[in-house]
This record gives C-alpha cells, sequence and structure tokens, in this order.
C-alpha cells in the first residue's frame, strides 16, 4: 500500500526541539504536510477541526498526556480509526502494554533516527 | 568544566546532606545500639531533636533547596537556548544543501534536550517535594536549625566558600555585563 505523502500529520510533543527534529525528520521522508501541537488538549482540539491521516505523540505531557490523547481519541468514533504513533523516552514494558491495549498502532522510543521512524510510518500504513 | 563547577548549589547541596545524614545515622545507630529511640523517653527525643537540628533543615528549605532549584532550571533554559541556535544554523545549512546527511544527524542528536530536559524536571520536582516537607518538618515540629555541631573542617569550607571560592556561573539577569567590566577597569 502506497502512503499518502501530503496526508496531513499532527506531531504533539511538548518540547519544541522534539517538534523541531521530527518535523525535519518527516520533510526528508518526503510529509511536508506537518501540524504541531505542545500537549494533548491542543492536539484534540486539532484533531476536532481538521482531519489528520497520522498522529505522532509524545507520552509526557501535561495537562493531557498522550496516553490520554490516545484514550480519547479511540474513544471518540469520528477520530478512532486515525492512526496513532507513540514517541517516548520511556520504554517500560507496562507502558508499552499499556498503549497497545489504548490503541496505539506503533510505538517509537527517543531518541530515534529517520530509518526508524520510515520503517514504523510504513508498518502502520502495511507499505 | 565538571558538573561540580556548572553547579556548585546542588554539589553543595549533595555533600551537606551526605555529612549530615551521616552525623545523624550516627547518632540514632549509637541509640538504637543502646535501645530504641523513643524507648529512652524524654532523653531520646532530645537526642533525635538535635540530630534532626543539625541537618538544618530550615536552612535547607530556605537557600539551599532554592538555590539548587535554579541552578537546574538555568541549565534547562541555557540548554534550549544553544540547541535552538544549533538547529537553526543546521537548518539553513540543509536549505543550502538537501543531501547533507550529517546536517541531519546534527539535528538528530539534539534530541539530547529533550530527554536531559525530562530528567532535570524529575530531580527539581524531587528537590521541591522535598522542600515541601522540610516546610512541614520545621512547621509542624518547631525544630530549629542547630550550628553549634559544626566541626572545625565544615566551618574552614564553609568560610573557604564564602570568602575565596567563586559561586560559579551567574544567573541570567545577575553579575554585571562584559561593557560594564570593561568600564569598571578602563579597559
Amino acid at each position: 500500500m502506497a502512503i499518502d505523502l501530503n496526508m496531513p500529520i499532527l506531531v504533539v510533543d511538548d518540547y519544541k526541539t522534539m517538534i523541531r527534529i521530527i518535523r525535519n525528520l518527516l520533510k526528508q521522508l518526503g510529509f511536508n504536510n506537518v501540524d504541531e501541537a505542545s500537549d494533548g488538549t491542543e492536539a484534540y482540539a486539532k484533531m476536532q477541526a481538521k482531519k489528520y491521516g497520522l498522529i505522532i505523540s509524545d507520552w509526557n505531557m501535561e495537562p493531557m498526556t498522550g496516553y490520554e490523547l490516545l484514550q480519547k481519541v479511540r474513544a471518540n468514533s469520528d477520530l478512532t480509526r486515525t492512526p496513532f504513533i507513540m514517541v517516548t523516552a520511556e520504554s517500560k514494558t507496562e507502558n508499552v502494554i499499556a498503549a497497545k491495549k489504548a490503541g496505539v498502532n506503533n510505538y517509537i522510543v527517543k531518541p530515534f533516527n529517520a530509518a526508524t521512524l520510515r520503517n514504523k510510518i510504513a508498518a502502520v500504513f502495511g507499505a | 568544566m565538571t558538573a561540580n563547577e556548572r553547579m556548585p548549589g546542588l554539589a553543595r547541596l549533595i555533600e551537606h546532606h551526605k555529612t549530615k545524614s551521616h552525623i545523624l545515622k550516627t547518632i540514632l545507630d549509637n541509640n538504637l545500639a543502646s535501645g530504641p529511640v523513643m524507648a529512652a523517653g524524654e532523653e531520646g527525643c532530645t537526642v533525635l531533636q538535635d540530630a534532626i537540628g543539625q541537618l538544618r533543615p530550615d536552612q535547607l528549605r530556605r537557600q539551599s533547596i532554592p538555590e539548587a532549584i535554579a541552578e537546574l532550571r538555568e541549565i534547562a533554559a541555557m540548554t534550549e537556548n544553544s540547541v535552538d541556535m544549533i538547529m537553526q544554523k543546521t537548518e539553513t545549512l540543509m536549505e543550502l544543501e538537501p543531501a547533507l546527511d550529517d546536517a541531519m544527524e546534527i539535528l538528530q542528536a539534539c534530541s539530547f534536550q529533550d530527554i536531559a530536559g525530562q530528567r532535570l524536571a524529575k530531580v527539581t520536582q524531587l528537590l521541591e517535594n522535598l522542600e515541601e516537607r522540610l516546610h512541614s518538618l520545621v512547621h509542624e515540629t518547631g525544630i530549629d536549625d542547630r550550628f553549634d555541631a559544626i566541626d572545625e573542617d565544615e566551618l574552614e569550607a564553609e568560610r573557604r566558600r564564602k570568602e575565596l571560592i567563586l559561586h560559579g556561573p551567574q544567573m541570567d539577569g545577575e553579575g554585571v555585563s562584559q561593557d560594564e567590566i570593561d568600564a569598571l577597569l578602563g579597559a
């Protein structure tokens, strides 16, 4: 399955540095339609105003974490099928299991490179 | 520059804790060897109060811990600013030479700021909790800081620190600028 390089992607992270890195990695992979949000609340509001093809979200954010955002997205019938990749510096087994149970499509541990991001996106879209 | 030089406040706080915890442990060990502190009644309580007083909880919460927190926040802010500058310059290079793989690797390496920032936030939160608990301890027990049990070496180290040793990098907005120094020296 070919990946639509023009699909809107929402990157969610409370660290501007990380958003910038992911933006540049996505640009290198050919994705140029990228929006950003600094926490789950802002991301959820943006998701209700615009349909995204992929969410790439950090876990550790306040006031709404990436995990809570994932739960809200999966509980919303309009958004429930949106592909969701969790990106976090924490790689505890219980976190990965919790994210999987909540319906995450893939999980990336920071720090990561363009190849990892490309592989995970490809896996999500079955490419 | 070593980590201790970068964070003199934090290094001092850790050293202070080590020394004082050792004193408290010694006192408690000695008392426990001859019976539990509480079983010793009023005398045991006095010993415990003295031991806690020697930890100087009020000084820790009013001065040492806030200083350490300020140092950590300064590190986080300084790192963020420096990384921002590195990324800006790297992005400019990438616009000029899009196929520059090294530039992309520099950007990826900048993710240390996110991870280091999270670790700093964790330690800062720990210190804030400690500060709050010490406040409750001082408030609820009324135990005063004790300065009479400071040994000679500690006094000398304190005197050197206050009178002779520089206190590490200035915080943002503190100290004087190079222009002001030049003006002072007429250079």
